[in-house]
């Protein structure tokens, strides 16, 4: 088994190919919509936008119980309507869910506060984009400084440190001695030695499979990070499935349908 | 399986897995990687590259059954001609690595940004490239070489802070390839955008081909290269030691494309290509 944190889609197409790869490679997709409209994502989406893209979100993971673990998309630029937002789709899902954070605003701006404390009530993970670019940053874009503080603000909330901040030296960096970052790998480049630093840093214990499928990464770009590194297998094995599984069983609502699956998993 | 482009060397900004050519070796052997067209690594920042291109044909004196040479040369730095002779006549160089952004001798004129929008007729009647680029390029041509052009070595927003390389634009690869059809061109790094855009707008493309390192997505990204360009114009490539190898070569291994036109991808067309 693998559990993909970071993943997405925007069209039937890449719905279908997605679904399609993902069961032949055993690998169960927490996919979060930031563009139902086939479109590049707006930065700062309305709440109906957002509403429309969890929609979409809702019915893939519905049609695909047994690869699908949803990840509730917010913008927290609008905090009460998103607290409102998450606090549905939370109490609509039975199963393992999550939520992801984008440019909305940064991952310490105190407009989070009210997600955070729903967050950390039903002990939900949430998938927030990080970035370091050389070049720049987007606007509302959070670096790894500012994950590393909203890490240390809320250590009862667990955080999939999206891309660990691209420029992987300053995630690991920013990762250590916080131990509710768990470093996602996914996005960017199959840049060699990745995940060695990333292991190096923050301990195997704390890094987990991401693709960032379609937005536009491939399944196998990213699965090199993990087959590809000088760790060893009990690592990769943690990587690509143990931490995250851990991470979604700690969850304390919507419990049914991952006890069902528990069930006919049995021998 | 060959891979048709790869580095032996170390880089200033980081440790690397797989930078010696033992390491490189023992790599290659664990993924069944044959053979690879390597070029010194140190040659994207040595101002010198007649340093690193003596070293990288020691290594390949060493073991000419799995290293196939692909030497560096700067046309932006004087007497460079010497440099491409020396090559030919001492290493007897049959590939040619470029890297135009790291050595500063763009492919276009300045002027580029405005012909280009200029109507069609006005576009035609300038040379775009620049004298240096022509010049290269003629003697390529002369001499038969393939022309490995390296769009990029790593992404560009996590570059050092004092050295910011932009990728080489689509537009001067096309120009390149459109000015000399006959030159046998490997468009290295190119990602799935950056391909796409290339075979559309290179009208002259039959010598034309691309590896796929950096081809990393979107989901079914070969498939759709298949599709579009034809399997007969990829190569597995694996940029390594920047990338992990594994991410080209499981790439081709589990797209859904026939047996056919993954032989062609990991061996066949390379074999084609440098004659090996």
């Amino acid at each position: 088994m693998i559990i993909d944190v970071h993943s997405h889609v925007k069209n039937d197409h890449e719905i279908t190919v997605s679904l399609r790869k993902a069961r032949r490679l055993g690998v169960i997709l927490c996919i979060n919509v930031l563009n139902s409209n086939n479109n590049y994502p707006p930065t700062l989406p309305t709440p109906e936008y957002v509403a429309a893209c969890n929609d979409l979100t809702f019915k893939v993971a519905s049609e695909n119980t047994d690869c699908v673990i949803p990840m509730w998309y917010l913008n927290p630029y609008h905090p009460e309507a998103m607290q409102a937002e998450l606090l549905r789709r939370v109490q609509a899902w039975d199963g393992h869910q999550g939520a992801k954070l984008w440019t909305g605003v940064k991952a310490n701006d105190p407009r989070l506060e009210g997600i955070y404390a729903l967050l950390a009530e039903h002990k939900l993970p949430v998938l927030q984009h990080t970035y370091m670019a050389v070049t720049g940053n987007m606007p509302g874009e959070t670096n790894p400084f500012e994950m590393r503080e909203a890490g240390l603000r809320h250590p009862d909330v667990s955080f999939f440190f999206g891309h660990s901040g691209s420029d992987m030296e300053y995630g690991a960096k920013a990762a250590q001695g916080v131990p509710n970052l768990y470093m996602d790998i996914g996005g960017g480049d199959a840049t060699n030695g990745y995940t060695e630093t990333l292991v190096e840093h923050a301990g195997a214990d704390r890094v987990v499979y991401g693709s960032d499928l379609n937005a536009p990464r491939s399944f196998m770009s990213q699965l090199a990070k993990v087959y590809g590194a000088a760790i060893s297998d009990e690592e990769k094995e943690k990587i690509l499935w143990r931490n995250a599984l851990g991470i979604f069983t700690r969850q304390t609502v919507g419990w049914s349908q991952f006890d069902r699956r528990r069930e006919v998993a049995a021998p | 399986m060959i891979d048709a482009n790869a580095y032996v060397g170390e880089w200033p900004f980081r440790r690397l897995n797989h930078a010696t050519p033992d390491a490189l070796l023992r790599k290659m052997d664990a993924l069944g990687i044959e053979k690879a067209v390597v070029s010194r690594l140190e040659n994207v920042f040595y101002k010198d590259v007649m340093v690193g291109n003596r070293e990288l044909h020691r290594i390949v004196q060493g073991r000419p059954d799995r290293f196939v040479p692909a030497y560096t040369i700067n046309s932006a730095m004087p007497c460079w001609e010497q440099d491409f002779t020396r090559c030919v006549e001492e290493f007897g160089m049959s590939n040619l690595r470029i890297h135009p952004n790291y050595h500063q001798f763009t492919l276009l004129e300045p002027h580029t940004t405005r012909v280009m929008d200029a109507s069609l007729e006005a576009y035609a009647q300038y040379h775009m490239l620049t004298s240096n680029a022509l010049a290269l390029l003629e003697r390529a041509k002369a001499e038969d070489l393939v022309v490995l052009l390296t769009l990029a070595l790593e992404d560009s927003r996590w570059h050092h802070w004092h050295v910011k390389v932009p990728p080489v634009t689509t537009t001067d690869a096309v120009e390149a390839i459109c000015t000399f059809p006959g030159v046998r061109f490997l468009v290295c790094t190119g990602r799935f955008a950056h391909i796409a855009d290339i075979w559309r707008r290179a009208y002259k493309n039959d010598n034309l081909y691309f590896d796929v390192s950096r081809v990393q997505g979107p989901v079914d990204d070969i498939e759709q290269l298949c599709a579009q360009v034809g399997a007969d114009h990829l190569l597995l490539g694996t940029n390594c030691p920047i990338f992990y190898p594994e991410s080209a070569k499981l790439s081709i291994e589990h797209a859904e494309i026939s047996d056919q036109e993954k032989q062609l991808i990991i061996s066949a067309n390379a074999q084609r290509l440098f004659a090996l």
